[in-house]
């Protein structure tokens, strides 16, 4: 897959809801294991709720081994770059410690059932 | 009707002071206001955001505020009508094109309108010269601010701006200002620390990765990019809220645990006021060479 993101969002890649957007054109084709190209020439502007939506929830159910063999960004500028870093780091550790704390909670659910019977 | 003298203004920490004084008398009040600028030298651009949007907020209260623009200095009229600000308030007054830009109330997050705002009236085409890095990183970080406003404020009446550009400083300032809830009580409510000071709660919000947002996605990032580009662009901002503050000044010495600097407000603002002030000069930027080579993800 191949999207020229300026035709999708026009130059300015900066809301939750473009990004929400571009996340829901590509998570299936990750997910199917599918290489994505995202082709952002001609994009100035970008912030983080754009990439928030649009690749921080990525670290959900993808790794960053995955999404770099599969997920191709081109033509950021170098403040997008360092905005989309930022903004992986903080999904990493953010969807890291929700897996932990949804196992801890399975976990105790668990242990509440085998203490019931 | 009670009359109220709006002071000189500039963009240092008394100044705010004296800004939420008048706000505080306007609001707690249950009378008409008018406002006398006859002890008024100098309005900056954080002086007109908040009076203006000062005076929305008491017209969306049932009590339209009155300006006594007669008791106005020729120099106030003159920069009063530069910014339209006159004419937002039903004033005649041609704009003419100079240094600042414009008075605006935003009730909606609109992209467009909002980011020709900012490029083409705060930077103006051509009136700045600024590399496309730098200025798109500027553009980028004031869209975050607003980006925040919008999102947490819950303000009755939108979000207020107003940007000046001072040349012989070489400096571009911006003000955002709500009259929403305020970031304290909202990080109170959301951590269920009735107890948690202001400065500590606008502490917490400035780290990377906290958000009161809980629509299941990592968020965070505003405030912490805010302070990241600040810093590397050796600017400062101000913020405040309620009975807190938090500045981010590069010119102070820089020591890891004083990067921003929180404390108690001498005065305090129901809602948030944020002012923000770039270098505009080339060498104060060096993003372009934090540019990693590391892999993106």
């Amino acid at each position: 897959m191949n999207l020229q993101i300026l035709a999708l969002t026009g130059p300015n890649c900066i809301t939750l809801e473009d990004g929400q957007m571009i996340y829901e054109r590509i998570f299936p084709e990750l997910k199917a294991g599918h290489s994505v190209e995202l082709d952002f020439k001609g994009v100035k502007l970008f912030a983080s709720p754009f990439f928030n939506a649009a690749i921080g929830q990525l670290y959900k159910d993808f790794s960053s081994d995955d999404l770099n063999r599969l997920l191709d960004m081109r033509g950021l500028t170098a403040n997008g770059s360092i905005v989309l870093r930022k903004v992986g780091e903080n999904a990493k550790v953010y969807y890291s410690s929700t897996r932990a704390k949804d196992i801890i909670e399975s976990v105790v659910n668990g242990q509440e059932k085998e203490d019931v019977r | 009707m009670i009359t109220l003298f709006v002071p000189t203004i500039r963009d240092t920490n008394e100044h705010f002071y004296r800004l939420f004084r008048l706000s505080a008398i306007a609001t707690s009040s249950q009378d008409l206001i008018s406002f006398d600028f006859s002890r008024c030298k100098f309005l900056m651009q954080n002086g007109v955001a908040l009076l203006g949007g000062l005076a929305k907020f008491l017209e969306s209260e049932g009590r339209p505020a009155d300006f006594q623009w007669r008791t106005m200095r020729q120099e106030v009229a003159a920069s009063l009508g530069n910014n339209g600000f006159l004419r937002f308030f039903g004033q005649s007054a041609r704009r003419s094109k100079g240094t600042a830009a414009e008075f605006r109330q935003d009730t909606l997050l609109e992209k467009e309108p909002l980011v020709a705002y900012l490029v083409h009236d705060w930077i103006g085409t051509g009136r700045i010269k600024l590399s496309s890095a730098l200025k798109e990183a500027i553009v980028s970080t004031a869209w975050e601010i607003y980006a925040n406003a919008f999102e947490h404020s819950q303000s009755p009446v939108g979000v207020f701006s107003c940007g000046q550009h001072y040349p012989s400083k070489h400096l571009l300032e911006l003000t955002v200002v709500d009259f929403g809830c305020g970031i304290p009580a909202k990080v109170r409510a959301f951590l269920k620390r009735p107890d948690m000071s202001g400065a500590e709660a606008l502490q917490w919000a400035f780290r990377r990765g906290t958000t009161t947002s809980q629509i299941g996605i990592a968020r965070g990032m505003g405030l912490d990019l805010l302070r990241e580009f600040v810093r590397v662009n050796r600017g400062q901002v101000s913020i405040f809220s309620h009975d807190a503050y938090a500045i981010v000044d590069s010119r102070l010495p820089r020591r890891k645990d004083r990067e921003v600097i929180y404390g108690k407000s001498g005065v305090p603002f129901t809602g948030t006021i944020a002012n923000i002030v770039f270098r505009c000069t080339p060498h104060y930027y060096s993003f372009a060479s934090e540019v990693s080579s590391r892999p993106l993800f």
